[in-house]
């Protein structure tokens, strides 16, 4: 599947001296069910100081501004969905050192969804590629880090009639 | 929020020649091709790290170690004069791995030779 990424983006992509960067950002929906459900904003870049985040006790925090909402920089690698016909499935590590996303971790008992974008440093409020209908599962986390698979239901990949004439279904019929 | 936190006014406000250095540059990824110039691609801008000095006298040193233990507590960023541009800047104490903040060397009596490194937020 081709992506229709823009005229500067794919100059960037191709130039041998890249003074653009490309960052991913990930937004972290909470299920209902977590107590003070919030949505959880990163990026793997930064371009500015977020300043409104800072206080005197706080960590300082850089990050992108993208369509009027501030993700935090967060080191992370991310493995993007193949595009072929299997369900995709990406894998993503978060170098969570200052703990901004354990505690949703630690609170979860349904998978978060999760959205990919891919934006301009020079136009954060374009995105360039997105990836949605993810969730987080298999979810590990260490002292540092955080990894989980990204997945996605592929519906092409269910049962269809979702019941079949089986004698475990439908006994009185045997 | 700009930080409230100042270097403190009872120690010195310049630091000395002795020890001085800076250094400056961009944040970059360089990949190094089988043949032919590497790649490089912008990452993002880059703390300048600088080394300096003060000469403290005794109680100044006590009033530097509170400073950087309670009330930077070693992470915390502060506004500090550059030695070279005299601008006001935001910066961190920058420890080493094993969280050494800084060095102090006896000069002569009650006057010690503090070195530190600090970066300069982008």
């Amino acid at each position: 599947m081709s992506r229709a990424f823009s005229a500067a983006a794919l100059a960037q992509l191709y130039s041998p001296d890249a003074d653009d960067p490309l960052l991913l950002l990930l937004t972290i929906t909470a299920p209902n069910d977590v107590p003070g459900a919030d949505v959880l904003r990163f990026a793997n870049g930064y371009t500015t100081r977020l300043t409104g985040l800072e206080t005197d006790a706080s960590i300082t925090a850089y990050g992108v501004v993208s369509r009027g909402n501030d993700f935090i920089f967060l080191p992370m690698e991310v493995t993007f969905p193949q595009a072929d016909d299997a369900a995709p499935r990406a894998r993503i590590t978060l170098h969570d050192i200052t703990r901004e996303a354990m505690p949703l971790v630690r609170a979860v008992t349904s998978a978060p969804s999760v959205l990919l974008e891919l934006v301009l440093a020079s136009a954060p409020d374009t995105v360039e590629m997105s990836v949605s209908g993810l969730s987080l599962s298999v979810i590990s986390y260490s002292r540092d880090t955080i990894s989980a698979d990204l997945v996605a239901d592929n519906l092409a990949l269910e049962p269809f009639p979702s019941h079949t004439f089986v004698p475990a279904n439908f006994p009185g019929l045997f | 929020m700009p930080t409230s936190i100042n270097w403190p006014p009872g120690l010195p406000q310049l630091a000395t020649v002795r020890g001085y250095s800076g250094s400056g540059g961009v944040n970059v990824a360089r990949t190094p091709m089988d043949a032919g110039p590497a790649k490089l691609r912008t990452l993002g801008n880059r703390p300048d790290v600088l080394s300096i000095g003060f000469q403290m006298t005794t109680a100044q040193v006590a009033t530097f170690e509170t400073f950087v233990k309670t009330t930077l507590a070693g992470v915390r960023r502060f506004n500090f004069t550059h030695p070279r541009t005299g601008v006001s800047r935001e910066v961190r104490v920058v420890p080493s791995r094993d969280g050494e903040y800084y060095k102090e060397e006896y000069i002569g009596p009650g006057l010690w030779q503090i070195s530190l490194q600090i970066e300069v937020l982008p």
